[in-house]
């Protein structure tokens, strides 16, 4: 059996490789297993829950804190998933691109950097929406911009200590998008 | 800094292909920006510690010490001789201009009621 997920599409978004696995809502809301319920397309090894999932673990890496929804381990990795505070909207296959909100893609990475930087272990970036999960590969200026903006986030919020990963995402999208390489693949979004 | 590795694909059994990142560590990105006058007296005091102005502070330390040791007993002396002179005034000296009667073209002229016993004596000449 091959190990390669067959994702149903894929693109690059604001510089971000995006792919996305869509699924019936109403069948994966049966199954027995919870993680199984988040993530339909990994049944044959489901990952194991790094901290319960009804527990919202917090997770930090300098100045950034998040609270992803779910932390799972996943062979030698970590899956960061978000799926609530999402809109209840299906997305279509054929216009997902049009669907997709950047800054929910921005801060699914942004949580999965601080879980990566606390657990000092490679982690997967993961959004779920009501029909579909989306896995976000960010190009190294992506990472390299939120990783670098940290510190002038916090300023421009105002925030003594720490800020969160929605407060980085909105920060750092204008940026993104004015990035001369970015700026093809961010036309789009809808934002 | 903290590394960060963002893995870039999923499988079905784990994940694969690296990316990653340094953020900076919390402690430093924490502390708030200086404020324009700490950033002055930073930048003030790297600039004495730089190697080729070390020598010409220490110079002008030792200078600015010996100015201030001289002022002071300059002063010391000055305090001194004001306090001796004050004492000997109040002693053997002659007192003060302030002290001393005034001088007789100084006095208001005399009443005729008040003329000395001794001013017809003054005004009969010689025979």
């Amino acid at each position: 059996m091959s190990e390669r997920i067959e994702w149903h599409d894929e693109a690059d978004v604001l510089g971000v490789r995006v792919r996305a696995w869509f699924f019936d809502p109403v069948q994966t809301a049966l199954l027995a297993n919870p993680v199984l319920q988040l993530l339909p397309m990994l049944s044959d090894a489901p990952p194991k829950p790094h901290s319960p999932l009804a527990q919202r673990s917090s997770h930090s890496v300098g100045c950034l804190t998040a609270q992803p929804d779910a932390v799972l381990v996943h062979g030698d990795g970590l899956l960061c998933l978000t799926h609530k505070g999402g809109d209840a909207r299906l997305h279509e296959l054929a216009h997902w691109q049009r669907d997709l909100r950047a800054d929910a893609m921005l801060q699914a990475i942004a949580h999965a950097m601080a879980v990566a930087g606390q657990q000092q272990r490679p982690t997967v970036a993961l959004w779920r929406a009501t029909n579909v999960v989306y896995q976000f590969d960010p190009s190294p200026p992506v990472l390299e911009c939120l990783a670098t903006h940290i510190g002038a986030a916090r300023h421009y919020w105002n925030e003594p200590v720490a800020i969160n990963p929605a407060q980085l995402a909105r920060f750092c999208e204008p940026r993104l998008r004015a990035l001369p390489g970015l700026a093809q693949s961010a036309a789009t979004l809808s934002g | 800094m903290i590394q960060v590795q963002i893995a870039s694909q999923l499988t079905r059994r784990g994940v694969s292909g690296l990316r990653w990142v340094l953020v900076e560590n919390g402690d430093a990105a924490a502390a708030p920006a200086p404020a324009p006058a700490q950033r002055l007296a930073d930048a003030a005091e790297s600039a004495a510690q730089a190697p080729g102005n070390n020598a010409r502070a220490t110079v002008s330390l030792t200078l600015l010490r010996a100015a201030t040791l001289a002022l002071g007993l300059v002063a010391a002396g000055w305090s001194a001789s004001l306090v001796l002179g004050k004492a000997r005034s109040t002693g053997s000296a002659p007192p003060p201009a302030s002290a001393r009667p005034l001088p007789a073209a100084a006095s208001p002229p005399p009443s005729a009621s008040q003329t000395p016993a001794a001013a017809p004596l003054l005004t009969a000449g010689p025979p």
